[in-house]
């Protein structure tokens, strides 16, 4: 190509030149370039260099034709495609080749991927609980620490008229929301009048910040004013479609309510979006405080906790100087003089929610810690036998590599070519997981209760992105660089001078593995065991057989228990106020004997029970007597657990009187300790108190013909016209609900535990492959000289079973002072014992030893001659 | 007729390059093809048809002499094949034939 001399100024822009010749085809380039430039220099000459500019750059641009640019693969083998095609020819040949290794691989890694994919669903779904109000960085509950002889014990109620009182008193509040608490969060019955339609909902009272401090959208209405009338009510879509047919009909309507929203008449203001799943405030409706106060004078008070309180504060309030004053907001109030008030963030109150001393000391973010860290192990663990594999696999790619090097192949293609390799692994095996993950998802929703899904959550794309990478590098790169370092005479010898480093290594990552595995395992055991620890824990009360309903209609209660004693399956029945045993709540001060200043603020679990109680949940009564309908004036009566008879001190209590506020009642019994509340608290003192007509029933039935017992008292219930239907639970169930967060952990775990033991032992079969291929000719010339299968698989196995004595000689102890550290946060614990590390030791063992003898078992019994022959 | 496909734009450009004869090379091509057409045509689309007719064999070409006007780069000069020639004067008489048979309404 002959190239006259040209002027610089003459030539068209050098970086779009260079842009035409990277992809027009080389055998057109001339030709084209050419035309280019003539059009260029004539236009330059007749219209300027910019205009002749912009027509190259409009020529370039046209010059995209499917028959002009340069194919992608074709003619590239120098470029960076083209060495990246030719690594992923020779990957796929090399899977080809080693078919078992690649199958172990996959397996492993897949498996490790979707475990660690789920656990970031989980985690995920976890992280975004309530996270999604705009105001949520300067969102507050307010909550109560309460001076108590032990320190302060944080409080998550407040009085429903605090909102107005502390918003009027500190500038640097935006919004202060009150909402009525679980009790004042009531289920009733909707008539819509003019449709004539009626439903059921579950809703709460709040005040008309609500919706201004809470991002819940409106429908319809303004958030200004939809809980500003008296008897507003703010229905969601789901309640509106359901009583009026569509959302736009619902505003203005009149909804006439049942007597647990006071019998009254309601105005709907307004429609919400039904409230997402992943927040802890759940509601059908919102009705307006002002409407609760006009119907139940105790909540005027400031003694009575109906209400749970949110503050927003101004932006760039420190919380910090702003908790300094509002700590002493209400302490001037009556009773009130030794609480606390403290404004917590709410976003974090559902991670870290328990509180000693009024300080978070934790919460459900322990679970969420132990599934990260599990995600990240059995992440961990799929690597470790990827880089395992592949070094062991060194000796047979050797020649290969040693092949490649004489060709003069430099050590960085290499890598490369073998960091595709991973790369690939790692792309198909999260391919194989997504799989997977999407199969097992329903049936992992239903284990968690939640609704994950993989493509709802769009970081999950960026999380793959990062494990394929993460995974490419730390699985890859040590396998890489090992097995391209080997001089290239070596190779060809196929001599290979395996540094005692190396050994050390794969040895270590061995051990690594099974003290991981060891881990989990015992782990999963002993919560398992703490689980069931829980469940047949001797709590003072019999939970067998036990079922528990409510019946709300105050006036239907006592008829309908004599009605229900004389079904003949039925042992027992007894009803409460404040919920099932199973989650029994309500607690307070005001009893008080001997000096009443000193004791009045101790609190004790307040349990409000009729006649049977103690029969029908089988508590001992130690001195005196139950509540008897042999007796006159119960009410006026108490009876005390043995831990509130201890805290009383006086001796010969039974028959004495204490102060129930300013009522003087005689304690007429003490009973055994019966457990009241969550097993992470210890066992709290207890004054019982005499009411009748509760609206919680315990009724315990005989073992035998449950269902046919059940349904009889479903029928007597139905004789009564309940608005409300049966909703009969086992108390044992229920108990199973409280400790479900555990629950839910224990299953998981399970899973986890499984995964992480099949890959430790994917490894430890690969590996064990491996070694015994090597040493085939060894096995050979042993038996020829006569020795026994039973020895050969000693010699094979010792190696691999020492690795996993040591593991478990390190895992073990680590797993002993995780676990007590773990278990000391429940009140009530069992201790695991030396069985329990015997039991994983031997399951470990045993596991390993079945691993690595099944193919050893098979290199041994292979006929001498064979492997001798092949050569 | 065979089926060896001359789309309209390709037709145009190979009579072009017959009329040019000795002078068929891109640019002028394209220069003659926008007098005649009275339009802008791009250096991609004359470049993309040349190259695609000459894979269907209606052109042959060979490197002319270069130029300073071009950098120093040689032209293509393009020749249109016998076969080309006879694929032209096939689409002719179909053409003629065709209009031959059309209403006078219309030719007028």
């Amino acid at each position: 190509m002959s190239k006259e001399p040209l002027t610089q100024g003459n030539k068209p822009p050098k970086g779009l030149v260079r842009i035409l010749r990277f992809f027009i085809k080389g055998e057109y380039l001339e030709e084209i370039e050419g035309d280019l430039e003539e059009i260029y220099y004539d236009l330059r000459i007749t219209n300027g260099t910019k205009r002749a500019n912009l027509k190259y750059l409009f020529e370039l641009l046209r010059l995209f034709k499917l028959n002009l640019i340069k194919s992608i693969m074709n003619n590239h083998k120098y470029s960076v495609i083209g060495l990246l095609a030719h690594s992923i020819k020779l990957s796929f040949r090399g899977f080809n080749r080693y078919k078992t290794s690649f199958i172990i691989n996959i397996i492993g890694l897949s498996t490790g991927i979707g475990a660690a994919l789920l656990i970031y669903l989980w985690v995920n779904d976890e992280y975004s609980v309530d996270r999604f109000h705009k105001n949520g960085d300067r969102l507050y509950q307010v909550l109560q620490n309460e001076v108590v002889p032990e320190g302060l014990e944080t409080d998550f109620g407040s009085p429903f008229i605090l909102a107005d009182q502390i918003k009027e008193k500190f500038p640097e509040i935006d919004h202060a929301v009150t909402i009525g608490n679980d009790e004042m969060s009531r289920r009733a019955i909707f008539k819509s009048e003019t449709d004539n339609k009626e439903a059921q909902a579950r809703g709460i009272f709040a005040n008309s910040d609500f919706f201004k401090a809470f991002s819940f959208s409106l429908l319809s209405g303004s958030v200004d004013e939809v809980l500003s009338p008296e008897n507003a009510i703010v229905i969601s879509e789901q309640l509106a479609i359901a009583l009026f047919g569509s959302i736009e009909n619902a505003s203005g309507k009149v909804l006439k309510a049942n007597r647990d929203l006071y019998n009254d008449s309601y105005l709907v203001t307004g429609v919400f979006q039904n409230t997402p799943e992943n927040s802890t405030l759940k509601f059908e409706y919102v009705a307006s405080h002002k409407m609760a106060l006009k119907h139940e004078a105790w909540l005027r008070e400031w003694t009575a906790n109906g209400a749970v309180n949110f503050i927003t504060l101004k932006e760039g309030t420190d919380l910090e100087s702003f908790n300094q004053k509002f700590k002493s907001a209400i302490i001037d109030q009556p009773y009130r003089d030794d609480n606390l008030l403290v404004a917590y963030p709410f976003e974090q109150l559902y991670l870290e929610g328990e509180f000693t001393n009024g300080e978070v000391s934790g919460g459900r973010i322990a679970y969420v810690r132990l599934m990260t860290s599990a995600g990240i192990f059995i992440l961990l663990l799929a690597c470790i036998n990827f880089m395992n594999l592949s070094t062991a696999q060194a000796s047979k790619r050797i020649k290969e590599i040693g092949v490649k090097k004489v060709f003069g192949v430099r050590r960085d293609a290499l890598v490369f070519q073998l960091l595709t390799e991973s790369f690939l692994i790692t792309l198909l095996s999260l391919l194989v997981s997504i799989g997977l993950v999407n199969l097992l998802l329903p049936a992992v929703n239903q284990v968690v209760g939640k609704e994950l899904s993989l493509f709802g959550t769009p970081s999950t794309i960026g999380l793959c992105a990062i494990i394929l990478v993460a995974v490419t590098i730390i699985a890859g790169l040590y396998p890489a660089l090992y097995l391209s370092k080997f001089q290239s005479r070596d190779l060809i010898r196929g001599r290979l001078k395996r540094g005692a480093s190396d050994l050390w290594v794969r040895k270590g990552l061995v051990v690594l593995q099974f003290s991981v595995s060891t881990l989990f395992i015992s782990g999963f055991l002993v919560l398992n065991n703490q689980m069931s620890y829980i469940r047949n824990v001797d709590l003072g009360y019999n939970r067998d057989d036990l079922i528990h309903f409510t019946l709300r209609e105050r006036d239907l209660r006592q008829p309908f228990l004599d009605e229900l004693n004389k079904i003949p399956g039925l042992i027992s029945s007894t009803n409460l106020y404040g919920g099932s045993i199973a989650e029994l709540r309500g607690a307070g001060g005001g009893f008080s004997w001997g000096n009443p200043i000193e004791n009045e603020e101790i609190t004790f679990r307040r349990p409000q029970v009729s006649y049977s109680f103690f029969e029908t949940l089988n508590i001992d009564v130690l001195e005196g007597r139950a509540f008897s309908r042999d007796f006159q004036n119960e009410e006026q009566k108490l009876m005390i657990n043995e831990a509130a008879a201890q805290l009383i001190g006086i001796e010969n209590i039974v028959g004495k009187t204490i102060m129930d506020g300013n009522k003087e009642k005689e304690v007429i019994g003490i009973v055994k300790n019966f457990k009241i509340q969550s097993l992470y608290e210890p066992l709290q003192p207890a004054i019982i108190r005499f009411i009748p007509n509760g609206n919680h029933f315990m009724v315990k039935i005989s073992k035998e013909n449950q269902a046919e017992t059940l349904k009889t008292i479903e029928d007597v219930y139905n004789q009564f016209n309940s608005d409300y239907p049966f909703n009969p639970k086992f108390v044992n169930d229920e108990y199973d609900q409280v400790y479900q967060a555990e629950g839910k952990v224990v299953a998981l775990s399970g899973y986890f535990t499984i995964v992480a033991i099949l890959i430790a032992c994917l490894g430890l079969f690969g590996l064990a492959l491996y070694n015994t291929e090597r040493r085939t000719k060894e096995v050979g010339i042993r038996k020829v000289l006569g020795s026994s299968t039973f020895a050969l698989v000693k010699l094979l196995s010792t190696d691999f079973i020492v690795l996993v004595i040591i593991s478990l000689f390190v895992a073990l102890p680590i797993s002993y002072l995780l676990v007590l550290d773990w278990l000391n946060g429940f009140s009530m614990h069992y201790t695991p014992d030396i069985l329990l590390y015997l039991v994983v030791a031997l399951s470990t063992l045993l596991l390993s030893l079945t691993t690595v003898g099944f193919q050893t078992m098979k290199t041994s019994l292979v006929n001498p001659v064979q492997c001798l022959r092949n050569e | 007729m065979k089926k060896t496909k001359l789309g309209e734009f390709e037709e145009l450009v190979l009579m072009t390059v017959v009329v040019l004869q000795a002078d068929a090379y891109g640019v002028e091509i394209k220069r003659e093809l926008e007098s005649r057409l009275n339009e802008t045509l791009s250096v991609g689309s004359i470049q993309s048809a040349l190259k695609r007719m000459e894979e269907k064999g209606f052109l042959k070409s060979e490197f002319g002499e270069a130029s300073q006007k071009r950098g120093g780069k040689r032209k293509r000069i393009y020749q249109a094949t016998p076969h080309a020639h006879k694929v032209l004067q096939e689409m002719k008489d179909v053409r003629s034939q065709l209009w031959a048979s059309m209403p006078s309404m219309v030719r007028s």
